[in-house]
């Protein structure tokens, strides 16, 4: 099973596809939400200008139902998130917002996934030995 | 919204963070009198999902750049 980070969903999200099958976090529904709802996206317009655009909590909370309906949610305990903050510190350069893609490494690896699937290819190098490819619409 | 250029320096993420999330304009004073203004460089506009798909292309670099705004949004408020 391949596990989504939000990065990948986010890409899924923008190219109008779900995943089939596949886990994720329970906090990746947070970010997702998080971040269509808050800042926004920065979007390049055909002309090639730079536009933000959010959504509606309404809106954001129906296109999530819709994203992750097929994911399996799989999330660390509190101490096995413990142990990955000690397994962290003894890992070069997993410090600040590193360290949520350090606990979606974390709960691939512990739940058994077969590869994780991100736009991030550079960061989770540091973090794991599991297959990393970037989102495909299946 | 005023503030002095003391402030800005001593509370850089008090003072700036309504610009970049609240779209609001500083006005930064040195003495009581006016120097600069910080104004937000992009505002977000509330869309429709269909819309925002059909805003234009969204390369990779702004989803991670996304991802990284919002874990620090969320740190920011539990510095604040």
């Amino acid at each position: 099973m391949k596990y989504y980070d939000t990065s990948a969903l986010l890409r899924a999200w923008r190219e109008g596809w779900a995943p089939e099958a596949g886990m994720t976090r329970a906090h990746s529904v947070a970010e997702w939400i998080s971040i269509q709802t808050g800042r926004g996206l920065v979007y390049r317009t055909p002309d090639g200008h730079l536009v933000k655009r959010n959504l509606s909590p309404a809106d954001a909370s129906g296109e999530a139902r819709r994203l992750f309906a097929h994911l399996t949610f799989r999330d660390l305990s509190g101490p096995q998130t413990l142990e990955a903050a000690a397994i962290a510190a003894s890992k070069e350069g997993i410090r600040g917002g590193n360290f949520h893609d350090f606990l979606h490494a974390r709960t691939a690896e512990d739940f058994g996934a077969e590869s994780i699937v991100t736009l991030n290819l550079r960061d989770y190098r540091m973090m794991t030995d599991l297959p990393l490819e970037l989102p495909q619409q299946p | 919204m005023q503030a002095t250029l003391s402030e800005l320096h001593r509370e850089t993420r008090r003072i700036v963070r309504p610009v970049i999330h609240g779209g609001e304009e500083v006005i930064l004073t040195d003495f009581g009198r006016p120097v600069a203004r910080i104004v937000p460089y992009m505002a977000t506009r509330t869309v429709s999902p269909l819309q925002a798909r059909a805003s234009g292309t969204l390369d990779d670099e702004s989803i991670l750049a996304g991802i990284a705004e919002a874990r620090e949004d969320e740190a920011g408020r539990l510095d604040a």
